[in-house]
């Protein structure tokens, strides 16, 4: 998420859509965790998300 | 902070979609295929020996096409070997799946191996899910980085041949399961060779992302819309983009 912070920074106001869509068994946890690293780009809730179901592995 | 980037989806001005799970999503012309993991029917199912959860060989001998599990040493019409990390999500709905058809399948053997996390994580997945089949360490070995990517399931038969690989579950997957280990059973050769679920491709479209922000709850959305993406926030902003990056993150 770092790398992708960085790329938010540089590309982020030339047409780059940085996202993350996060998939962890504890919400909570995954919040304190993008809170802590600071991101500013969007991070989507997708754990029970269809869209995880048919998109991410695992 | 041990972070897993399951899935890269780069995307530049595509169209949307709604989302929805197929089995049939081969929508874009000529495509490339970017799929994480791939293999073939058909191809030889390796060897691996680790130990289990309460520290008991579990290893599988291809070229026998034998179990030692708990103990004991079966040649099972089917092995399903679902490789996972114990904090995965999906994960977890899998094995509750896979713990309900270790229960009602004769002649099937189930085991899961994690490939990443200690031992304790393991342990808790085991004992929170209520898993009975044997679960392995395979993390940091060369077997787990070369089979563990995607947190694949798998279906070897008798011969220790690949019948079947999926990654990513959706409940209907169960059934699928059902079918190839009952053809296997009966000695059938299985038909299915995978989902085919997750196979993203360049070109394809981009499926319209409707969720909450995982920071404060708020509503957000990206789409595409006339050769642009749109993000937009619960507040009514709205920004454009020429093209998009996104994880789906295990973190």
């Amino acid at each position: 998420m770092g790398h992708l912070q960085k790329l938010h920074d540089k590309y982020g106001d030339k047409g780059l859509f940085v996202y993350v869509i996060a998939v962890h068994a504890n919400p909570k946890e995954a919040r304190r965790l993008t809170r802590e690293l600071r991101v500013t780009y969007p991070v989507f809730e997708g754990t029970q998300a269809e869209l995880t179901k048919c998109y991410a592995y695992g | 902070m041990d972070r897993t980037v399951l899935f890269l989806l780069i995307v530049l001005a595509a169209a949307s979609h709604s989302v929805h799970c197929s089995r049939d999503q081969s929508t874009a012309p000529a495509a490339r295929e970017v799929e994480i993991s791939s293999r073939m029917a058909g191809e030889s199912f390796p060897s691996f020996s680790f130990l289990d959860t309460e520290g008991r060989p579990l290893s599988w001998t291809a070229a026998e096409a034998t179990l030692e599990a708990e103990g004991k040493s079966t040649m099972p019409s089917a092995l399903i070997v679902h490789v996972f990390q114990p904090d995965c999500g999906a994960c977890r709905e899998e094995a509750k799946a896979l713990e309900a058809l270790s229960r009602e399948s004769g002649g099937v053997a189930i085991v899961g191996l994690a490939h990443r996390g200690e031992k304790g994580a393991a342990e808790t997945f085991k004992q929170e899910i209520g898993v009975s089949y044997p679960l392995g360490i395979a993390t940091g070995t060369d077997w787990a980085r070369t089979w563990g990517r995607g947190d694949p399931t798998y279906i070897v038969n008798r011969e220790s041949r690949l019948v079947f690989e999926q990654t990513g579950f959706e409940a209907k997957d169960a059934q699928l399961w059902r079918d190839v280990v009952t053809d296997l059973a009966a000695g059938r050769a299985a038909q299915v060779t995978g989902s085919g679920r997750k196979s993203l491709k360049v070109g394809e479209e981009l499926p319209t992302i409707e969720l909450a922000s995982l920071v404060d709850g708020r509503p957000l959305r990206l789409s595409a819309d006339s050769g642009e993406l749109v993000f937009r926030t619960g507040d009514g902003r709205e920004q454009r983009y020429r093209a998009s990056i996104g994880f789906f993150s295990r973190y």
